[in-house]
């Protein structure tokens, strides 16, 4: 049991640089779909997503 | 750590997006649909609209696009599962953003920790760039394309880290700054049309439009970060005890 208290606290702490890695690459990969569907000017990209961009309120048009 | 995040975002959002598509579809889609009625009404009234150098230019080429028909989905199934596909990889994006965001926070999230984080995501991509820039019915009036867009997203970007320095700022003069960050696209003005210039759908559709895709989005918003949270918790568990069982003996 003691074993398995010491790993849990060793798994715990991350280190806060891992963490700002992780989170800039999920970061930017949800920036850039957000470009692709809600920003792209491309007639075919803004027909598609169309009413969607209407809704959730990306300048359109 | 990096596959938390990925499914994290992939199943919120997934989630987030099938309820805002239900929303969508029930209350957004009749609107948008009665507002085209008057765009097809105000193009076949007018169809050699004169050209105004001063005009917006891509206001310009959306017009020049529906002139040359390029393609866009047949309404019916075909628009709907569209706009399905459209509101997942939009959710999906914000949930990855959330989760992003559950990342650098680093300790457990709550549901009801995740529904502050989603109505943080709301103010900041919905509710204060809309201040601005209200949602737009097909067929309204607006300003250049491109500066509105930028304006959005510098709003989005600047509540986004407005918010943070006012919730984690661990002295008065990051509050104060988070404000600061609030307030500053507002201060500088949404770019919005020219003075006096109507679209041809009625103002009273464009302000319930208004309502109907705030109540949208903050649904999406709710069912997002309530989800995000759902699941994140529920990998980081599995993962804790995926480390620790293979010692249990």
């Amino acid at each position: 049991m003691s074993e398995v208290k010491i790993l849990k606290q060793d798994a715990k702490p991350i280190e806060l640089s891992q963490r700002l890695a992780v989170a800039v690459f999920g970061g930017l990969l949800g920036a850039f779909m957000l470009m692709g569907v809600g920003f792209a000017n491309a007639d075919l990209a803004h027909n598609a997503a169309h009413d969607s961009r209407h809704a959730n309120s990306f300048p359109c048009h | 750590m990096l596959q938390r995040l990925l499914l994290t975002g992939l199943l919120s959002g997934a989630v987030a997006g099938v309820v805002l598509t239900l929303v969508h579809l029930t209350m957004v889609q009749p609107l948008i649909a009665e507002a085209e009625v008057f765009e097809q009404r105000a193009s076949a009234a007018t169809p050699a609209p004169k050209v105004d150098p001063q005009h917006s230019h891509a206001a310009h080429e959306h017009s020049a696009a529906i002139a040359q028909e390029t393609w866009s989905p047949v309404d019916g199934l075909e628009r709907s599962l569209f706009t399905l596909a459209a509101n997942l990889l939009t959710a999906i994006a914000f949930g990855l953003v959330l989760a992003a965001g559950f990342t650098l926070y680093g300790s457990g999230i709550s549901i009801a920790q995740g529904l502050l984080w989603g109505g943080a995501g709301f103010l900041s991509f919905s509710f204060l760039p809309g201040l601005g820039l209200p949602a737009e019915l097909p067929a309204s009036a607006a300003g250049d394309l491109l500066t509105r867009q930028a304006w959005w997203l510098g709003t989005a970007v600047a509540s986004c880290a407005g918010l943070a320095c006012i919730a984690f700022g661990k002295s008065i003069i990051w509050r104060v700054g988070g404000v600061l960050l609030l307030v500053i696209p507002h201060a500088i003005g949404a770019p919005h049309p020219e003075a006096g210039a109507v679209g041809p759908s009625p103002p009273e559709l464009a302000a319930h439009f208004v309502m109907v895709s705030l109540f949208a989005s903050a649904v999406m918003w709710g069912s997002l970060g309530a989800a995000a949270a759902y699941v994140y918790r529920r990998i980081s568990e599995s993962q804790e005890t995926g480390l620790t069982e293979p010692h249990r003996t």
